[in-house]
């Protein structure tokens, strides 16, 4: 069987574990910059507060009903998600982690209800976090499990779909939008309606070949796997990335060529390490810069694709690579609002430990300046480019520390 | 081969590369990869290169982590081998000795002197290991309205309560209307002394 764990409410979750206060009242985390919503608690989910809302739009609700707020904490996030990827892999035969808060398993009990509860309790007890578990022969329906075991109370948080009575199933499978099924985004959804395909039952009961005439294979292989034919194994080895995308708004407007040369730099630095850690090489690289284009005038973007000579991975040559093309594109008198590069036409690096000289130009410069700041602190090697505290750096007015990853910030106690 | 066949096409004597004149210095086959591992076996194959030199591949040590290496795991090349070499074990480690599931471990600063007989003193990293199920007389990380507190848990006929371990405090009782709960225990706490 096939489970898909998810944490509830993931980020408003990892706040409330380290502050006891925040249970039981509605709270909700930021994106970057302190932009959009991204995270609610229940409570601020009844209050109205919409997934994604600007924050803005939302101060009024928020202020009324003294939700608490939150700028985004990453390292933590990152932390917890990894305690609870690894007790999953300690609680199944296989996994595929899906993304920073669910992990599809492959399971093999005698009792799979219970099992799910067990994994409930455990991830609960032992790393302090609600999830979610459903249960299914497929990754689509184990999907659709799960979200039913997070709509539903009834079910108290799992959902095995081989023993849950088929009437209720079926009444549910009415009830849930097609478009709350895995793969279908808003698109997909409009042209499944238009054809009067409106719940997940009306496309249960799809005729498969027509589905695929229609749409495409991914659509034939959802209705197969809606009827518990599995066309979606467990990954548990990622395919390579095909890019690397690292871009910010910035906390303020950008308005100097020196510190857009910072924040590029900053950026070439954290693309050219997840490129070395992924053991990735590239060879192309797009700059982009724009203004704000809700207090703008007129929308103004601009970019350039850079081709380097070979495939690297050294933070050296891609850096030179960005400034040659942000002298070329950059504006004197624009009001910048956000900018980022995008590696393309990724490359596995060459694997082999011993060979030296095969190795791309720059590559062991680049792993040395990485496991000397991994050893010390973030900015204790920077290119000439960059600064301390950048004056892009993101606008976030109320984070929590960082309980976990810094010995300055642990959590306290009387 | 005559030059009767010549004039009518086909192989000509001498054409196309010569054999082993390719990247590989011998004569090759065409096989089926599949496509995302083309690459890997690529450079499988430049990196184990045949050629005719003697010099040995460079070694490269990796400085990303730091490797535990087992002590005389190394073999004397010429000579008496190193008797210890059957008894070796590996270095000790604190992370080890000091905790037990890393998923459910965490680390939380003292603040205060309420657990000085207890051997934690203000300032001193605790260990909380939230996997353990807390029993009577265990250091135990509550929170009580929100609050923090490591302290003793103990049991009266009136139910459990918090206990610090230096008699200028007093003992905690927990109000039914109050929030509490125990998040983990306490299972070893750690000082630097410089």
């Amino acid at each position: 069987m096939i489970a898909l764990v998810d944490v509830n409410n993931f980020y408003v979750s990892c706040e409330r574990l380290f502050n006891r206060s925040l249970e039981n009242v509605p709270v909700v985390v930021l994106s970057n910059n302190d932009g959009c919503i991204i995270s609610r608690s229940n409570e601020a989910k009844t209050l109205g507060i919409k997934m994604g809302m600007p924050f803005f739009k939302a101060q009024n609700l928020i202020k009324k009903n003294h939700v608490h707020v939150y700028s985004s904490n990453y390292p933590l996030y990152a932390d917890m998600s990894n305690r609870v990827m690894q007790l999953l892999a300690h609680l199944s035969q296989d996994q595929e982690i899906y993304s920073i808060d669910e992990s599809f398993l492959k399971i093999n009990q005698k009792n799979y209800l219970l099992y799910g509860q067990y994994i409930r309790t455990t991830i609960l007890k032992n790393v302090g976090l609600p999830v979610c578990v459903g249960i299914a022969p497929t990754k689509t329906l184990a999907k659709l499990a799960n979200y039913m075991a997070k709509k539903y109370p009834m079910f108290n948080g799992v959902v095995y779909f081989s023993e849950t009575d088929p009437k209720i199933l079926t009444k549910l499978m009415r009830e849930i939008s097609v478009g709350e099924l895995w793969g279908v985004g808003v698109r997909l959804k409009k042209r499944l309606n238009k054809l009067g395909i409106l719940t997940v039952h009306d496309l249960k009961s799809a005729n498969a070949k027509w589905m695929k005439q229609i749409f495409s294979v991914n659509m034939e292989r959802m209705v197969y796997e809606l009827n518990d034919i599995q066309c979606y194994p467990i990954e548990s080895i990622k395919p390579d990335q095909k890019q690397i995308v690292c871009s910010r708004s910035f906390g303020q407007k950008i308005n100097c060529y020196e510190d857009m040369a910072d924040a590029i730099a900053t950026f070439v630095q954290r693309a050219s390490i997840k490129l070395r850690k992924q053991q990735l090489t590239a060879k192309q690289m797009t700059l982009f810069m724009r203004n704000n284009p809700f207090s703008s005038k007129r929308r103004i973007q601009h970019f350039i694709r850079l081709q380097h000579y070979d495939y690297t991975d050294s933070h050296q040559q891609l850096l030179r690579l960005a400034m040659h093309g942000l002298e070329k594109i950059y504006h004197q008198g624009i009001d910048y609002h956000k900018s980022g590069i995008i590696l393309g036409d990724l490359r596995r690096s060459i694997n082999l430990n011993h060979d030296y000289s095969a190795r791309p130009q720059g590559h062991h410069l680049s792993n040395t300046i990485d496991a000397i700041r991994d050893k010390y602190h973030a900015n204790i090697i920077m290119s000439g480019w960059q600064s301390k505290d950048g004056k892009w750096n993101m606008k976030q007015l109320n984070k929590s520390l960082k309980f976990t990853t810094s010995w300055q910030e642990l959590l306290e106690a009387s | 081969m005559s030059n009767k066949k010549n004039q009518r096409g086909g192989v000509r004597k001498g054409a196309g590369r010569k054999k082993g004149s390719g990247l590989y210095a011998e004569s090759t086959k065409v096989v089926r990869i599949p496509i995302s591992r083309i690459s890997e076996v690529k450079s499988f194959l430049l990196g184990t290169k045949k050629t005719n030199s003697n010099v040995v591949n460079f070694i490269q040590p990796s400085i990303r982590k730091p490797f535990p290496i087992t002590l005389f795991s190394y073999k004397v090349p010429a000579g008496f081998p190193s008797p210890a070499d059957d008894h070796a074990e590996s270095r000790l480690d604190l992370n080890e000795y000091l905790i037990n599931q890393t998923e459910s471990t965490f680390f939380v600063r003292i603040k205060g002197d309420s657990m000085i007989d207890a051997g934690i003193l203000d300032n001193d990293i605790v260990i909380v290991d939230r996997s353990k199920s807390a029993a009577i007389n265990d250091i135990v990380l509550a929170s009580i309205d929100g609050e923090f507190t490591v302290k003793v848990l103990a049991k009266n006929n009136k139910g459990p309560y918090l206990m610090p371990a230096n008699k200028e405090f007093k003992p905690i009782y927990v109000a039914e209307s109050s929030q509490f709960e125990i998040w983990g225990v306490v299972t070893g706490s750690v000082r630097k002394f410089k």
